[in-house]
């Protein structure tokens, strides 16, 4: 066991339920592997059904007690955020080494993931005090007063995916806690590590009462238990297509309708026109595509590449990938990380092959062998060149380091035609220093993020979210604290 | 045969000291009438009425506001050709313009905000709920839970004072909002082109405004102006004209402290890069000099152009100018711009002219050689048309090798005069954009999207083109910054003017 796991300031064997560290009670474990070695990491309790009622009930009693949103105002709840930011500020590197060896992503890429946890609870915090309706005289008849008022929805219920453990987190509760929602969180069974260390900050800030936020853990089981328990009032969730549409199925069919918001797949396109900067383009679209291996729902994966600069561009986009630098996660060098687990790596090798051998593409950078040693699931950086846009690997979620750069294009607007309904709609990007095309891509493209001139950089305060099958609803942003809100309208006749 | 008198009180009447003033035909330098001489006695007789209104108007319900409103505008639409032919004959400016661009903008103002106030706009505010209030002292030892509420009221009596340059649209965008918020207003038109608010104030009678909500009196700046600024009942002024008249105004105001918006003069920059469109650019600018004789605020008068394409720039804009434009009878279909508004006007224009001449500027006046109207040419611009040889028609003036220092350069001029001047790099494109005390609007050209951003953002100016020119979008902010003007209207920003917002704070009892 790593000296880390063992020196840890809580008990990783136990899970946060009700303000109290708890095991499971049936006593499951599940192994948690560090990717980089493929060697167990630690050990963690696996929640039952009827801990994540009691979990679901804590979250239930503190939401109707008023302990978070009545005695505690807006101002409360924000001091309490600010005052967990500086907790995870003061614990960051213990942090960061944590995620790092949990989940493989090399030291410096979890850094800026910290820098952005502590400034997305700062952000949010912000919120909390500034819930506000509109008040509006009755056009026609004078003495009737309207106004709104904004409510927190309640219960939320979390069910996060593996690839950023610590940051999604920050992104989905950071809002609900603002809101005044009381939480009940699930991490990818893969990554509970950074999750459990957040809840003993959380408590030992000594500023949310029991039950407001709770952690339990697993797989479908636990995951299913959630979302079909009653008394949970919202589902936010991250992960595949498929999960995400048996999640909001799920949620029609219990006994109480209930809010979802969910963030799928994405297959985000780049467009590269001929007056970009190409030595510049092929390193943002490398980055774009290969940052966190691949592992990102809005990587950039296909690649359109004008006709005039195609054969230009391509040896720049192969010396780009094959430059990154992969090694010990925990390595100041190390540029890239491991696949988070086995089974990723085998399904990113097998869209390598059905690549090869299915959709017959070629390809740009390597010679078949893909997979990097024996221990750990490392791949490296791999480029398909002229692959067809219908091929399965430049329409299908790979997620991991694969880009598919697809035949030669001619017109920007066929490019906007084909990509604005296309089945996924979570983001694109375009290269080109040309107003006018810019404007008509940001304009019609249909989908939640665009990217111009750059790639994959988020900010707390600019919502994110899909379209069509990336999902609906937005996290960052005003929009995503709005969605943990609920309206009234009170009408008062002050003549009576 | 139109007989211009005040309105006050839902009725029309002569000033009450019997003084009226000539009025002349720009195209002709003929009186073509006298319009009323109102004193402070016309002033006081005004204001009463409108704050008698005041009460009554501000509490009918925002439908039957806005009801008005439309009507107006519908009224306006059907009296256009009258409207423009009239506007055209009082300013100098083409009538096909003023017919089919400017009298629809006057409707589409009144339509604008009846739907603003009918669509929560106004009527909107904030309330928050629950809000905790820390102790602050002995008296208020423990925290207390507070609701609050705002309320938007209309703020009260306007006194607003408008120019000559667009002179009914100019009055519409301001008695629109002012009685669309529910407050109530004296108009003084500028005396130099009244003749549409006079028609105007038949057409607001016909609408329903009711009796004292809308006053009109004409007269001087001085005469009437300035009696409107000081009158104590008076809460709010909202003036558009020259900056010297801003100055005084609200030296006046302050110290009553009466709200005050000042929309004034500009002097534009456009800056055109050497990757811009250059057929469109070249045409915009000299639409921006030469538009309405120049007389806009936000006319383009002083241009600037990239090395590599000025020389190009400066030969397409002389050649198009000789070919495309006519300068005459504003009443000629052919006509781009009429004669500028007054013989002290024009004095003012050809004065800086032949300063540029006397600095040693190059000084060119465009004159169409297939013009056949123009008789003459005299050596500091000024025209000579046949048929309206006492008209005030200026030519078509273009100024290159001249100092950015210079007064002409610096200067409003408010006249088809402009100068144009080569630039280097985007940094010293800004530089020379921002040189002047000014901001109220700029032009930026060139087709690459990273640059055309940054020189828009880094230029001081309250409205900010890219690619294009005088596109108004009613619903975003207008206004200047420095010697330009003070506040910003359009859409709710108009409306917030003319509303007063408190605040309701309850104690809530658990």
């Amino acid at each position: 066991m790593s000296s880390i796991i063992s020196s840890l300031p809580f008990d990783p064997t136990l899970t946060y339920i009700n303000g109290e560290w708890v095991g499971s009670s049936d006593s499951q474990t599940s192994s948690i592997e560090n990717p980089a070695t493929g060697q167990v990491l630690a050990t963690v309790s696996e929640s039952t059904a009827s801990d994540l009622d009691a979990a679901v009930q804590a979250a239930h009693e503190a939401f109707y007690s008023g302990a978070w949103v009545n005695t505690y105002s807006g101002a409360q709840r924000r001091d309490a955020l600010l005052a967990l930011a500086t907790s995870i500020e003061d614990n960051r590197q213990a942090l960061e080494h944590l995620e790092s060896l949990n989940t493989g992503k090399p030291i410096r890429d979890v850094r800026v993931e910290l820098d952005d946890t502590i400034d997305l609870f700062r952000h949010f915090a912000g919120y909390a005090d500034k819930v506000e309706g509109r008040h509006i005289a009755a056009q026609t008849n004078a003495g009737l007063e309207g106004y709104t008022v904004k409510v927190p929805v309640g219960v939320v219920g979390f069910i996060n995916a593996f690839n950023y453990p610590l940051c999604l987190l920050a992104w989905k509760v950071a809002p609900a806690l603002a809101a005044g929602c009381t939480v009940v969180f699930k991490p990818g069974p893969q990554t509970p590590l950074t999750t459990l260390f957040f809840a003993h900050l959380l408590h030992s800030t000594g500023r949310f009462p029991a039950g407001v936020f709770n952690v339990v853990l697993g797989g479908v089981a636990v995951g299913q238990a959630l979302v079909d328990h009653d008394l949970v009032d919202k589902i936010g969730f991250t992960g595949s297509v498929a999960t995400g549409k048996h999640v909001i199925r799920s949620t029609a069919s219990t006994a109480r309708v209930r809010a979802t918001s969910v963030e799928l797949g994405g297959k985000s396109p780049g467009v590269v026109m001929p007056d970009a900067d190409l030595q510049r383009t092929a390193e943002l679209v490398i980055s774009g595509c290969m940052s966190n291996t691949g592992m990102n729902c809005n990587a950039l994966t296909r690649l359109w590449v004008h006709r005039s600069i195609y054969a230009e561009f391509l040896p720049l986009l192969k010396a780009a990938a094959e430059k990154i630098v992969l090694g010990v996660p925990q390595s100041e060098d190390t540029e890239m990380g491991p696949l988070i687990d086995r089974r990723q790596m085998d399904r990113v090798l097998e869209y390598i092959r059905i690549g090869i051998e299915e959709d017959k593409a070629q390809l740009l950078t390597g010679d078949g062998n893909h997979r990097v040693g024996q221990e750990g699931y490392w791949v490296r950086p791999t480029v398909f060149q002229n692959v067809d846009p219908q091929a399965r690997i430049a329409t299908e979620e790979i997620f991991g380091p694969v880009l598919s750069v697809l035949q030669p294009f001619d017109s920007l607007d066929d490019i906007i035609e084909i990509e604005r309904k296309s089945e996924f709609g979570l983001a694109a990007g375009i290269f080109t220093r040309n107003h006018s095309d810019i404007a008509r891509f940001t304009r019609r493209m249909r989908c939640g993020t665009i990217w111009v001139n750059n790639y994959n950089a988020l900010y707390s305060y600019l919502p994110f979210g899909g379209f069509r099958n990336s999902g609906f609803g937005r996290e960052l942003g005003y929009e995503s604290f709005d969605g943990y809100l609920a309206t009234k309208a009170i009408i008062d006749d002050i003549t009576y | 045969d139109v007989h211009i008198q005040n309105y006050i009180n839902g009725e029309w009447a002569p000033p009450t000291n019997g003084l009226f003033l000539d009025k002349y035909n720009p195209a002709t330098g003929q009186v073509i009438l006298q319009i009323p001489d109102s004193a402070s006695a016309d002033v006081d007789n005004a204001v009463k009425a409108v704050k008698a209104a005041f009460p009554l108007w501000s509490k009918t319900p925002v439908s039957e506001r806005a009801a008005i409103l439309l009507r107006i505008a519908d009224l306006i639409d059907e009296n256009s050709s009258i409207l423009g032919t009239f506007e055209s004959l009082d300013q100098g400016k083409p009538v096909f313009s003023a017919i089919h661009f400017e009298m629809p903008m006057c409707a589409a103002s009144f339509r604008q905000f009846a739907k603003l106030i009918t669509d929560g706009g106004i009527k909107e505010s904030e309330s928050r709920l629950e809000s905790m209030i820390t102790p602050t002292s002995i008296t208020q030892p423990k925290a207390s839970i507070t609701e609050s509420v705002t309320q938007h009221i209309a703020a009260g009596v306007a006194g607003l004072i408008t120019p000559w340059n667009f002179p009914l649209p100019m009055v519409c965008f301001k008695i629109a909002p002012c009685i669309a918020a529910g407050s109530t207003c004296v108009v003084k038109p500028t005396e130099l082109s009244s003749i549409t608010s006079f028609l105007l104030s038949h057409i607001l009678h016909a609408a329903g405004v009711p009796k004292g909500v809308v006053n009109i009196i004409f007269g001087s700046g001085l005469g009437a102006g300035e009696p409107l600024v000081k009158h104590k009942d008076v809460k709010l002024i909202s003036f558009t004209g020259g900056s010297a008249t801003g100055a005084r105004i609200g030296a006046l105001a302050s110290g009553q402290f009466k709200r005050v918006s000042l929309e004034l003069g500009g002097k534009n920059p456009a800056v055109f890069f050497d990757d811009c469109n250059i057929d469109h650019a070249v045409t915009t600018g000299i639409r921006g000099a030469y538009k309405n004789q120049g007389e806009i605020c936000l006319c383009a008068s002083r241009q600037y152009v990239q090395h590599g394409i000025y020389e190009k720039f400066v030969e397409m804009f002389r050649q198009k100018v000789r070919s495309d434009i006519f300068v005459g009878n504003p009443l000629d279909p052919k006509t781009f711009y009429g004669p500028v508004i007054s013989q002290q006007h024009m004095d003012k224009v050809l004065g800086y002219i032949r300063l540029a001449q006397e600095e040693g500027a190059t000084v060119e006046f465009l004159v169409n050689p297939s013009d056949t109207a123009v008789k003459g040419v005299s050596s500091d611009g000024r025209l000579t048309i046949e048929g309206h040889e006492g008209g005030y028609f200026i030519a078509p003036t273009l100024i290159t090798n001249i100092k950015q220092s210079s007064r002409v350069m610096q200067e409003e001029i408010f006249g088809p005069v402009v100068c144009i001047l080569p630039f280097g790099t985007e940094e010293e494109a800004v530089e020379l954009a921002n040189d002047t005390d000014y901001g109220l609007s700029a032009s930026v050209w060139t087709l690459d999207h990273g640059k055309l951003d940054r020189v828009m953002r880094q230029i001081n100016a309250g409205l900010v083109w890219g690619n294009n020119w005088l596109n108004i979008d009613q619903d975003m902010p207008f206004g200047g910054m420095g010697c330009s003007g003070n506040c910003r209207e359009n859409g709710k920003y108009s409306l917030e003017f003319y509303t007063e917002v408190k605040t309701l704070s309850r104690h809530v009892f658990d």
